[in-house]
């Protein structure tokens, strides 16, 4: 009996033990993670609590000195730029480790490792999208040809690794404690990697979609839905630039043939419209001090912890501040003692299609040139949590990896598609931001850009001998008109990218006589360019306004930058709304009936803003919404995948044709016009509106679109914060909208001190529990900024700690 | 009483001293160890295993939230789909209790059948 009992009471103790350190489904290990020892409850410590006077770093040659300020920004002192690096790398991964890892894993194509099945897909498409590949090239390009930021590089992954090899159990970040998994080993490739994410966040394409389109429009249709430059282009180089370059010669093949067939895939998600990002600089003749003033607000996802980390990265020769990416060198949004500089996405068609034949089942020769050429096969193993691993081939041309295929998002055997993307190319982003970091003129950074190829940005520049620049860079394809607009013909060499537009050719300014450089990712260039430039995807409101507001101002000061980063004036608005007022008032009903008037009174007396509290934003969102699936319902109602015309060519066809055949609906017998969609979706946005009133009681923009800010898995709500109460919105300069909107604001007047400003959606730390977590969001979402002047090592002032790095003796 | 209280305190000193360094499994082992030793019957070990483990976690846990003036323990909360923060103070002292009781309930038992074994031994001779 009593050795029954005792066996009872082991089993009972040992499962107890066991059990509680398992993950069951979803649910994590309960014992560990509520071991006060090493469970959550140590992530409740903030930064400044567990703060150490010295640390022993392996590999440094001298004595590293940071000082974390009032918002724990951590400004680094070393004596060179290794050191300086490996620096970074270790106090990046101190703060931000999960971040880092998580998204060089989400670039890796190895999600399934952490969540499981569900993200198999995901990253089956990364892989096929061939991002490891891409950084696989970037690395080997690096080794070979540029051993100095190799080392630095190298310098880097070592900080972030010694982190990971001294983190105790107790202060793994609390993502790793919950998901029951641990970091591992940082690398160089893990940097590169992480840049290539970058690429595939900020690039997008349609040319399936648009093949799709031809075939359903016919080329007129869609020359005139779908124009090259929009009627009142406002364009990123100013309109009347002379280019003062001779322009390499483009032979445009004689015939050309794009294969027709309907494309039924399930094409990959696009960035969002509306994400992209303001930049401008405004030189000293515009300002009150008569110095240069440079802003910058890219517009991303709104994620926690932040996408950004601000630091200070200081050398005896040179002192940096800004927007640093975690995993990447450097800063890449900010200014030093001489220069600024920002970046908004320089969007442009720079990712082809090409349908491949092959001549077996077995695909290992397609056809080129009319001959049969060897393929190669890469084999992705993809370990998937609580699951066998799963192995995805991928065929590889000479053009680039097959993404879609019999074996994903395609049913039909015979579809090959090959997919040509720049970032693919061996290049050296890193470089760019290592020079821009220390660049000390106009000449430092037109040398540093020349490194960069994608994904393509507009980089805007000021230094503190009074110039201003913005220049488009990056890697283009030198086309023929149209090539590359649709999939093409993987066999025929004509449709081949041959040379590159060069550097010295890409769209470019230094202080124009408007007195300011501006980009918002809207068309790059006028049509007197010499060269093809094409995207699907160009901004067409902020950029208007953001050129309105800079031409009118005056005797500007930081104040005014700050306030048009955070101005919330509704262009698209200002253009559509009049004529859908117009268009709905023709029927005599509406104006009759009580609360379609009032709706339509307080729309008509909107003053296009889009600040909080107001609720017509709300009202127009809904209209617009309703009314361009209505106007599009029959593209809509394909089954191919297809890319809808967008909301500037909408409200051109409203305003100037509202009696256009493409307002009618093939599917009723009756004639409709622009009045029949504009009065139907108003209707539908009195319904919907009524129901939000209802249901929430209350309809103001804030409420309305729920600004969300969020942790990076999305299951973990109570480490998001939603319903942000701030203004802005999609195509607006404060682009704040559901999802999206500035993800780092910067102002920066240069002189003999720079003057900056900064804010971004969050705070320094990554930990949920820390207090400097989410601690810049709520000045975020007012508009307002913390100061962020360069610091020097012997300055005291709001300082909250100060850690010593020192080499191993 | 003099097992139960001296189980108790030598536990809590055991826990409260090497529970930093050590995976709760090896301070189960640990506690399994010291009720062997000290020696008390079933239901004394199971108590002062129980509750000074429970005691200490729990006391942990209050005084980390204390000291931080942290948001996370209720951000945890929500996140475990508990109401209030409080109820996860209770919750680790329930399982620590768990954990504390049976590791000393496993340790007394062993030594009830070996201390049998070995009285069996003696009166043969």
């Amino acid at each position: 009996m009593k050795y029954i009992g005792f066996a009872l009471t082991l089993i009972i103790t040992i499962s107890l033990g066991v059990a509680l350190s398992l993950q069951f489904g979803s649910v994590p290990p309960l014992g560990k993670l509520l071991d006060p020892n090493h469970g959550f409850w140590q992530n409740a410590y903030t930064e400044d609590q567990l703060a150490e006077d010295e640390l022993t770093i392996e590999g440094l040659s001298a004595p590293v000195k940071i000082d974390y300020d009032e918002d724990l920004i951590p400004h680094i002192f070393a004596q060179n730029e290794e050191d300086l690096y490996r620096a970074q790398g270790y106090v990046t991964a101190k703060h931000r480790l999960w971040q880092m890892e998580f998204q060089t894993m989400a670039a890796a194509g190895r999600v399934s490792e952490i969540v499981g099945e569900i993200a198999l897909d995901l990253d089956r498409m990364t892989r096929r999208k061939g991002l490891p590949f891409a950084a696989e090239q970037g690395l080997e390009f690096l080794e070979k040809n540029d051993p100095e930021t190799f080392k630095l590089v190298n310098a880097y992954a070592a900080g972030v690794n010694q982190y990971i090899n001294e983190l105790s159990a107790a202060h793994l970040p609390i993502e790793y404690k919950i998901l029951n998994y641990r970091p591992e080993e940082w690398s160089a490739y893990k940097s590169i990697l992480l840049l290539k994410y970058m690429a595939d966040m900020l690039v997008n394409d349609r040319d399936l979609e648009y093949t799709n389109l031809r075939n359903v429009l016919g080329e007129e249709l869609m020359d005139k839905l779908f124009p090259l430059f929009p009627e009142e282009n406002d364009p990123v180089i100013e309109a009347d630039k002379s280019w003062d370059f001779e322009p390499m010669q483009v032979s445009i093949p004689d015939s050309i043939s794009f294969p027709d067939e309907d494309v039924f895939v399930k094409t990959m998600i696009q960035p969002e419209p509306g994400i992209g990002s303001n930049n401008w600089a405004v030189s000293g003749s515009k300002t009150q001090s008569g110095k240069p003033i440079l802003a910058n607000d890219p517009h991303l996802g709104l994620n926690l912890p932040s996408l950004w980390y601000a630091m200070q990265l200081t050398t005896p020769n040179h002192s940096v501040k800004g927007a640093t990416l975690p995993g990447a060198l450097g800063v890449i949004s900010g200014f030093n003692e001489n220069i600024a500089w920002g970046v908004t996405n320089a969007t442009r068609d720079t990712r082809d299609w090409y349908a491949i034949q092959f001549r077996r089942e077995d695909r290992t020769e397609y056809l080129y040139n009319d001959q049969w050429i060897q393929s190669t096969f890469r084999i992705e193993e993809i370990k998937i949590k609580g699951q066998a691993d799963y192995l995805d081939t991928i065929v590889y041309t000479h053009h680039g990896p097959i993404v879609y295929d019999k074996n994903f998002r395609s049913d039909r055997k015979d579809t090959n598609f090959a997919l040509k993307w720049t970032a693919h190319m061996p290049s050296n982003e890193q470089r760019t931001f290592l020079l821009l970091n220390k660049g000390q003129n106009h000449q430092d950074y037109i040398g540093a850009l020349d490194n960069y190829t994608s994904p393509a940005q507009n980089f805007v520049f000021a230094s503190a001998s009074g110039d201003i620049a913005l220049k488009v860079q990056g890697r283009f394809p030198l086309k023929w008109e149209n090539q590359g607009k649709f999939l093409m013909d993987g066999n025929d060499p004509k449709m081949e990218w041959k040379e590159f537009i060069p550097n010295e050719h890409n769209a470019a300014t230094l202080n124009p006589s408007r007195g300011f450089v501006s980009s918002a990712n809207q068309h790059s260039v006028d049509p007197s360019y010499p060269y093809y430039v094409f995207d699907n995807s160009f901004e067409h409101y902020r950029n208007r306004r953001l050129n309105h507001r800079l031409s009118v101002l005056t005797n500007i000061r930081i104040e005014d930058m700050m306030n048009l980063q955070f101005d919330n004036f509704n262009l698209h608005a200002a253009e559509a709304l009049p004529a859908m007022l117009t268009l709905v008032q023709l029927d005599s009903a509406v104006i009759l009936n009580d609360e379609k008037s009032t709706y339509i009174s307080q729309l008509s007396n909107w003053d296009y803003h889009t600040n909080p509290d107001q609720t017509e934003p709300t009202l127009f969102d809904i209209w617009w919404k309703h009314l361009n699936k209505s106007i599009w319902q029959d593209l809509l109602e394909l089954d191919q995948p297809i890319v809808l015309p967008n909301k500037y060519q909408t409200v051109r066809l409203l305003t100037k044709e509202p009696e256009s055949t493409l307002f009618d609906l093939k599917a009723t017998e009756t004639i409709e016009s622009a009045k029949f969609h504009v009065q139907a979706s108003f209707d539908s946005m009195l319904l919907e509106v009524g129901r939000i009133r209802e249901e929430k009681g209350e309809y103001n923009w804030a409420s309305f679109k729920n600004t969300t800010v969020q942790h990076l898995v999305p299951n973990f709500k109570s480490f998001s914060h939603t319903g942000v109460h701030t203004g802005g919105g999609a195509g607006i300069l404060n682009a704040t909208s559901g999802r999206h909107g500035a993800s780092w604001r910067m102002v920066v007047e240069l002189g003999e001190e720079p003057q900056a400003f900064g804010i971004y959606p969050g705070g320094q730390s990554g930990n949920p529990g820390s207090r400097f977590y989410d601690n810049f969001l709520k000045k975020w979402a007012n508009g307002e900024y913390i100061k962020f002047n360069l610091r020097k090592e012997e300055d005291k002032q709001n300082l909250l700690f100060s850690t010593t790095l020192k080499p191993q003796s | 009483m003099i097992r139960f209280i001296a189980l108790l305190i030598f536990s809590t000193l055991f826990l409260l001293i090497l529970g930093p360094f050590f995976p709760y499994p090896i301070m189960m082992v640990g506690i399994f160890v010291l009720a062997y030793l000290v020696g008390g019957n079933g239901i004394t070990s199971f108590l002062a295993g129980g509750l000074s483990f429970g005691f200490v976690w729990f006391f942990m846990a209050v005084y980390i939230s204390l000291a931080s003036n942290s948001t996370l323990p209720s951000k945890m909360a929500e996140l475990m789909g508990v109401e209030n923060s409080n109820l996860l103070w209770l919750a680790t002292a329930i399982l620590g209790f768990l954990l504390g009781a049976f590791s000393a309930l496993s340790g007394s038992l062993l030594r009830n059948i070996l201390k049998k074994k070995r009285d069996e031994g003696i009166y043969r001779f």
